[in-house]
């Protein structure tokens, strides 16, 4: 969801910086396109880079993942293949991603960009070949501290006896292997490494669903397996996590969440950021070789609430300064109830429809019922269309989106299913002699998606509580003005003013991006739905903000409408409660959620003269704490 | 013309719903086969198969548009009707720009989804004849001499005998010479005929008109 509005940013920067000739870069990636964390860091590069340079960028990528079962024959191939590409596009900037990306690239040098700057980014300090610098090139990586990662998993578990290590088998997961192991061997005493890298993964999920007590899991990197298997390290992470009997750690930040327990975190999203800002300084003509080589180091030391609580570790095991995330109550804690009820309805129609059948069963013989329980069939399909078009609009609020979306997608199958069999036991049930084992094989089928159904509304459960807060430091500015840009052609089309009014000097917010742009859209596409019957003369909405004496930024979002009856001023924010003909009432209570969370609030008044002001607060952010 | 009668073949992965649909169309009274993926239906089709294929956008492999993609390129393009989940506006655009019959959600009423289906069979007999007279034209106008299909393009135009004569630089009495060979090989006697069989086969564009030089 997050990445559609940063698509949407990116077009409406990309369109306002057009102009001279677009500087090409050539990203080199060192796995396919979905293999963090490498991918985390080139996606946050990509986004930053066009986000910055709009269409003055030309942004191209090969990976080497086309050299996939690396013999020297494959990898020449593709440096002949670079050559002859080169022929027609030569890049202005070379960014290998990742130590395979970048050996790569250090080792082919001559041949391929004997004069392209080259940024190397994405790997640790230790694997950068050592002259790759001397020849105008600049690098941001990591510098990993591997005895650390047993320090952390001992801060909070001191008892640890074992220590299973999750780690592929691909070229680059054997040089990581061995130089853990070398790194842990002073830990040998102590603790006993179980080694997991000679297995698959289904191998892997075994033994972690049954390690001896006092156990710790630390995933390196899955990248490929010993069976030559590629994975998604994350998903394989929440795999792990799903059956593990001990805690698990891992390396990266943006792991936290997928269920880690949490210590210093290396911060993959933002080294992409960074280098991305490297190489906009490099295009517009800083030599590469000026930029020191630098290291992005481990975040302050985080951890998940709710992994703390699952393993019983006390919060006082945990290092001064820790961050502690994840605590606040999601959407779903709030509105579960509601978000359950709208789903549940459309369960009590596969209901209706399996006890409709369950009925028919038993008295297969009375036909003549069958031409109205047709009659009811379609309608409850009917029934589930409407409310799934009403989930679809609420599209609006994207977190809601996506869930509708998705929701819609995957409960079509089994409801599909369901629909289609009761129709044809229907049919089936009017011949003289049904085909009773038929039947039975039917509603065995209905039985089984029924359960298939309720198994999408658990994931879907998942994913929302998933979903949470991403605090960083937010220039509110910055944040009303993109969204301002992308309400104002819906303004526009309305005949709707919508003005911007800030002061110039607003204190950053603590918030999650996203989250903050959901309520304020929503906000925006409110005040131009209150001035649908409003004349023509006066149609205006303004967000506007100011400074609080209580350290608190306000923001208001006011309209020039027929404001809200006093009677239902109180009950704006009720879930389920809308004033539109096809509204759904979830957007209030969801921002008011959203803004709650951030220790802010959110209300409604009605102005004066006309129309009404949605207002939110939000605390200014301490000091910019150093990360 | 194949005489075989119509089978709805069906494509899905989900294999649930590929059950649950194959009986409603058994039970109303198609001829049915399933396949769990596109694969599946390239390596077990019967090539010859009258009928429609039902198929689901989004599969794991080849997904449908892949699918109706791969199926357009065989000499036996039978008809789809698309099954979706959730409709989405791109992929049902571009599956009826790619010629697909319709494009239903999953959970469409029953009446709208037999309806369709009974649609996307029609249209496969209609195709078909149309193929099989232009393949039965094609053979017919392929005895033909080269000569005689230059004297035929003429025909079609509606030129006289006289006038091809002149055009060709061959005497009229030849002309009708190779006329009547027409006819026998064709075995159509009118000129309305001619045109018909010629446009059936999709010949008349092979013929540009030629005139003699200097005219």
């Amino acid at each position: 969801m997050a990445s559609s509005l940063v698509a949407v940013f990116v077009v409406l920067t990309a369109v306002c910086a057009a102009g001279s000739e677009p500087k090409r870069v050539l990203v080199v990636h060192s796995f396919g396109s979905v293999a963090p964390p490498f991918t985390t860091h080139s996606i946050a590069f990509e986004t930053e880079l066009v986000e910055k340079m709009g269409k003055r960028v030309d942004l191209d990528e090969v990976s080497l993942d086309m050299a996939r079962y690396a013999d020297s024959t494959l990898q020449e191939a593709l440096v002949e293949y670079l050559q002859k590409r080169q022929s027609h596009w030569q890049p202005d900037l070379v960014v290998p991603i990742g130590s395979p990306a970048g050996v790569f690239v250090a080792q082919y040098r001559d041949r391929l960009f004997p004069k392209t700057p080259i940024l190397y980014t994405g790997m640790d300090r230790r694997r950068l070949p050592p002259d790759a610098l001397e020849k105008n090139a600049a690098f941001i990586g990591e510098n990993f501290d591997l005895p650390g990662f047993v320090e952390d998993i001992l801060q909070i578990a001191p008892a640890t006896k074992n220590i299973a290590v999750v780690i592929g088998a691909s070229q680059v997961e054997q040089y990581w292997a061995a130089a853990f192991r070398k790194e842990f061997e002073p830990y040998a005493n102590r603790i006993n490494f179980i080694w997991l890298n000679d297995l698959s993964l289904d191998q892997m999920l075994e033994k972690t669903r049954a390690l001896p007590p006092d156990s710790f899991i630390f995933l390196i990197l899955l990248l490929r397996d010993a069976t030559g298997v590629t994975h998604n390290a994350d998903e394989a992470l929440q795999r792990i996590h799903a059956v593990a009997n001990a805690p698990i750690n891992s390396i990266f930040q943006h792991q936290l969440g997928l269920g880690i327990v949490g210590g210093r975190l290396y911060q993959a999203e933002l080294e992409g950021i960074e280098s991305a800002r490297i190489a906009v300084r490099i295009l517009n003509g800083e030599p590469a070789s000026s930029f020191q080589p630098r290291i992005v180091g481990p975040l302050s030391p985080r951890y998940d609430w709710r992994e703390l609580k699952r393993w019983k570790i006390k919060e006082e095991r945990l290092p001064p300064g820790s961050v502690v995330s994840f605590r606040e109550p999601t959407v779903w804690d709030n509105y579960g109830g509601w978000i359950i009820a709208g789903v549940s309805f459309c369960f009590v129609q596969a209901v209706l429809i399996f006890g409709l059948l369950a009925n028919l069963a038993k008295r297969r013989l009375a036909e003549r019922s069958l031409i109205a329980s047709e009659d009811r069939v379609t309608l409850a399909a009917d029934e589930m269309r409407r409310l799934q078009d009403e989930i679809a609009h609420v599209g609006r609020v994207s977190m809601m989106g996506q869930l509708a979306s998705a929701l819609a997608h995957e409960i079509n199958q089994p409801i599909g299913a369901i629909l289609r069999n009761a129709e044809a036991a229907e049919l089936f049930m009017q011949s003289k002699t049904p085909d009773l084992e038929e039947i039975r094989a039917i509603l065995a089928d209905i039985r089984a998606d029924d359960q298939r159904a309720g198994d999408v509304i658990d994931r879907m459960r998942a994913l929302l509580k998933r979903h949470v807060l991403d605090t960083q430091l937010l220039d509110l500015a910055e944040l009303v003005g993109d969204v301002a840009k992308l309400a104002q052609p819906d303004a526009a089309t309305r005949h709707v003013k919508l003005t911007v009014n800030l002061p110039a000097d607003l204190p950053p917010v603590r918030g999650d991006r996203v989250h903050l742009q959901q309520v304020l859209l929503n906000l925006i596409l409110n005040g131009i739905d209150a001035l649908n019957r409003a004349g023509p003369g006066n149609r205006r909405v303004t967000v506007s903000a100011r400074v609080d004496a209580a350290r608190t930024v306000e923001i208001a979002v006011s309209d020039t409408g027929h404001g809200i009856a006093a009677e239902k001023l109180a009950h704006v924010f009720d879930p389920f409660f809308t004033t539109k003909p096809d509204g759904m009432g979830m957007g209030l209570p969801i921002s008011r959620t959203i803004v709650e969370s951030h220790g802010g609030r959110l209300w409604a008044e009605n102005n004066n003269d006309t129309g009404a002001t949605f207002r939110f607060t939000l605390p200014q952010a301490e000091e910019a704490s150093a990360s | 013309m194949s005489s075989a009668s119509p089978v709805i073949h069906i494509v899905d992965d989900d294999a649930s719903f590929l059950r649950a649909t194959s009986r409603l169309l058994r039970a109303s009274g198609f001829a049915v086969k399933t396949f769990a993926s596109a694969a599946d239906f390239f390596s077990q089709r019967d090539q010859d198969a009258v009928g429609c294929l039902v198929a689901d956008l989004q599969m794991p492999g080849m997904d449908g548009l892949e699918l109706q993609a791969a199926l357009a390129r065989t000499r036996n393009p039978l008809p789809i009707l698309f099954l979706s989940g959730h409709g989405d506006i791109p992929s049902s655009v571009r599956a009826m720009r790619g010629g697909a019959e319709d494009f239903l959600v999953k959970t469409a009423p029953k009446v709208v989804l037999l309806d369709a289906i009974r649609r996307t069979v029609a249209r496969d007999a209609r195709e078909r004849k149309t193929r099989a007279q232009r393949r039965e034209a094609n053979e017919r106008i392929g005895t033909l001499s080269e000569r005689e299909r230059e004297v035929l393009g003429h025909v079609i135009r509606g030129r006289l005998n006289k006038q091809i004569a002149d055009d060709l630089g061959i005497k009229e009495r030849t002309v009708k010479y190779h006329r009547q060979s027409i006819t026998t090989k064709l075995g159509v006697p009118s000129v309305a005929e001619l045109t018909r069989l010629a446009l059936e086969a999709g010949v008349l564009a092979e013929f540009p008109p030629t005139f003699p030089k200097g005219q």
